[in-house]
């Protein structure tokens, strides 16, 4: 007695023509990440504010309002921030350089542990009558374990107009 | 996508726990559920980011909203509440009164110094009746500590009993050739301490429903009087619904006046008050009724008329409802006054200091004396400064303020307590604290009435001035009826009857040892007997085991054995000692060696020297 059976190879196995249609869609290339800062309402339709498609330029968005951030601005949080105001006025000074390198380092360790580092600058900007305008820090990082090499961000402390 | 959006809800819904309480919970929460329904639309949520300070945000308002509810709760229970406002409102709720320090009571003895006269009649001197002042209720006294007593009833030095002798104790206090010329009279009161303050509140003449004052000096132990400018009397009540208060009068009549000073009368209050206590200042607040006295409205009860249904034209009429705030327009919450000045007495102060030692109470700080006749003007002087105040006991009762805790104690016990008498127990708890000069009961006893099932009979007995048993007072059965009438629930009926004192004996016959004193033997076991026996032990229609009569004469020492033993009534009279004149069968009345007295009858084994009798062989 013979019986006719059809023989599949595994070898062929894999998805179908629908699954792959839906992957395509389920998965965008551009995925929203988290709310592009300063924030703003988005020219695109697929949500209502800016956001941030590269993994890089949100942690980098991150980092700059976390050392924009002081002490006790943040609600429950009141260790968030490097907390570099009440160094304003002494930056560029080597103690309150050190000072802020270290709160820095602190608070990145803390809530953003997966950045590494780099290089601390204080900015001094002075008007044209050699008034002190604006004071902030630039900061070199880079994320090793996402392969995001040498960023610069730049963070504003105090803006005295 | 339709589909996509149940998927999400539905696992969303299988992951909401509702249990967050806190920050941290509540931001995991919403984190997981912007991950359920929005991971397409944001993904990063960590702290250093824009949408993780957004969810900062919100856990921060459900966490405060959390803790707000969780607080309320916490404040509906007396025992977990934490403000001050709420506990009060606890303490209200519960009957408790918030107070301050409490004062001190002290004994005190007063002796006036009065001429003495020769009673030709007695043929013994005594003091001279038109000398013998009363010294009235007010009189202030200090402690050597300086703190105020003031006297609570008036002492009247002059009160003779019905053969006319004088009451006060006295003792000759000087001689001169052995004829006295003074006598020291002396009598026991009550005092009181704190100060006395009359405060004089002008009250604007408009009309505020449940106006209220608030007195100036804290730890108000009690409000003395509060009186207006028109002299109309303004009386404290537990609630402004209590639309009667019990008040003293002096009982005239010739019978029992010894017995019971005071009757009981219930009097009308359309002009009454509250008074409650801050706990946090400790000052007293008034808090009057809300009837207008200007409206013509004298109505302590408001006209049924007014509230009936309106049926004019109309056969039949439907269920309908009654505002009880309309009841707040007429004067049946008490009158509040104004255009009048209120004039309020009241006693202040207390506290751990005003328990003074015996012997302290020794100046008399301002004294207020009146004589019932004309003495002669240096009779007068003499008695004034002759006045002298001594407590022969420490002073007792005062307290420092109670904390708060000590008060949210008192909640769990006030709910039981109650203004109604529903149970035997609360009965018998409101006879017993019938203010004594308005007569005291010494045993209640409560028993069904025969003929209405709705009815009690109460037999109550009293004790005269030796500690025997005697007959209530007709006054006090009158102020116990008039004080009970505003307890009793209106279906109820007390008939309130005298208890039958049943007198009894003892005899006995023991066997003792050959070396012991038999007269020392019988005066031990007569000693047993009458201790065992006192008055204080029995109740109304409590019986007497025979046994325990058994019991104690054979534990005895040297006692052997017990030969005869005999329990018998006695009633009438014995040479000169008045037995009850009621008596019944004890041995039909002995059962399993138990004798029940009849119904409403309470055992006294009167006179012990005479009534125990016992014999040694």
């Amino acid at each position: 007695m013979s019986q006719e059976t059809k023989v599949y190879d595994f070898a062929s196995a894999g998805q179908t023509f629908d699954q792959y249609k839906e992957s395509l869609i389920a998965s965008p290339p551009n995925k929203p990440i988290g709310i592009a800062t300063p924030i703003r309402i988005s020219s695109a339709n697929s949500s209502l504010l800016h956001m941030h498609t590269n993994l890089g330029l949100q942690i980098k968005d991150n980092l700059r309002n976390m050392l924009a951030t002081n002490h006790g601005e943040r609600v429950m949080l009141g260790d968030y921030g490097a907390n570099l105001l009440p160094l304003a006025y002494e930056l560029g000074t080597e103690s309150a350089d050190t000072a802020a390198v270290s709160r820095i380092s602190a608070t990145v360790s803390k809530y953003m542990p997966y950045v590494s580092l780099t290089t601390f600058e204080p900015i001094r900007e002075t008007s044209l009558d050699g008034a002190l305008a604006r004071v902030g820090v630039r900061v070199q990082f880079n994320v090793p374990s996402l392969s995001i090499g040498t960023q610069t961000v730049e963070a504003m402390v105090l803006s005295l107009g | 996508m339709a589909n996509k959006v149940k998927k999400n809800l539905k696992a969303g819904s299988s992951t909401r726990s509702y249990l967050a309480k806190d920050f941290e919970s509540f931001r995991q929460n919403l984190i997981e559920q912007a991950g359920i329904f929005f991971p397409d639309k944001i993904q990063d949520f960590s702290e250093a980011s824009v949408a993780g300070m957004l969810v900062d945000i919100a856990a921060t308002v459900a966490d405060t909203m959390s803790f707000y509810l969780d607080h309320q709760f916490r404040e509906l229970d007396p025992q977990s509440a934490v403000e001050t406002e709420s506990v009060v409102t606890h303490l209200r709720n519960a009957g408790v009164e918030v107070y301050g320090a409490a004062p001190s009571v002290a004994d005190i003895t007063v002796t006036v110094k009065v001429p003495a006269v020769l009673d030709t009649t007695l043929d013994k001197y005594i003091p001279k009746a038109t000398a013998l002042p009363i010294v009235l209720a007010g009189t202030t006294f200090s402690s050597d500590s300086g703190i105020i007593f003031n006297l609570t009833e008036d002492l009247d030095f002059a009160a003779v009993d019905v053969l006319g002798n004088i009451v006060p104790d006295y003792v000759t206090s000087k001689t001169a050739d052995g004829v006295p010329t003074q006598m020291e009279v002396s009598l026991g009161g009550v005092a009181i301490s704190g100060k006395e303050t009359q405060q004089v509140v002008s009250v604007p003449d408009t009309h505020v429903p449940f106006r209220e004052i608030t007195l100036s000096s804290p730890n108000v132990s009690e409000i003395l009087s509060v009186k207006d400018t028109d002299g109309n009397v303004y009386y404290e009540v537990k609630s402004l619904s209590q639309d009667t208060v019990f008040i003293p009068v002096d009982n005239t009549s010739p019978d029992d006046f010894d017995d019971v000073p005071k009757t009981l009368e219930v009097i009308p209050c359309p002009r009454r008050f509250v008074k409650t206590t801050s706990l946090s200042s400790r000052k007293t607040t008034l808090r009057f009724g809300a009837g207008n006295e200007s409206v013509l409205d004298d109505d302590i009860i408001p006209d049924p008329s007014d509230l009936s249904l309106d049926l004019y034209g109309k056969k039949s009429f439907s269920r309908f409802s009654i505002d009880p705030n309309s009841l707040i327009g007429t004067q049946t919450l008490g009158i509040s006054p104004r255009g009048t000045s209120l004039s309020i007495l009241y006693r202040h102060g207390g506290g751990l200091d005003h328990n003074v030692d015996s012997k302290t109470i020794k100046t008399v700080q301002t004294l207020s004396l009146e004589f019932r006749k004309s003495p002669d003007a240096a009779d007068a002087l003499a008695v004034r400064q002759s006045i002298k105040v001594t407590n022969p006991t420490p002073a007792l009762g005062a307290a420092n303020p109670p904390e708060i805790e000590y008060l949210r104690n008192l909640i769990q016990s006030a709910r039981n307590a109650q203004t109604r008498t529903v149970t035997r127990e609360d009965l018998l708890a409101r006879i017993y604290t019938l203010p004594a000069r308005f007569g005291r009961v010494f045993r209640v006893g409560l028993a069904d009435s025969p003929t209405n099932p709705l009815a009690l009979l109460m037999y109550v007995i009293s004790q005269d001035k030796n500690g025997n048993l005697t007959i209530s007072p007709d006054a006090l059965k009158t102020n116990l009826s008039k004080y009970l009438n505003e307890f009793r629930l209106i279906s109820d009926a007390i008939d309130i009857l005298d208890a039958s004192v049943i007198n009894f004996g003892v005899t006995y016959e023991v066997y003792v040892e050959k070396t012991a004193n038999k007269q020392v033997v019988l005066q031990n076991i007569n000693r047993k007997i009458a201790s065992a026996f006192q008055m204080k032990y029995f109740q109304i229609d409590q019986p007497m085991v025979i046994d325990d009569f058994t019991n104690i004469i054979i534990n005895t020492e040297s006692v052997i054995s017990l030969v005869d033993l005999v329990i018998f009534p006695k009633h009438g009279t014995e040479i000169d000692r008045q037995y009850s004149t009621f008596t019944f069968p004890f041995e039909a009345s002995t059962k399993k060696g138990i004798l029940r007295p009849p119904t409403g009858g309470i055992f006294e084994l009167k006179f012990p020297e005479f009534d125990i009798k016992g014999h040694a062989i």
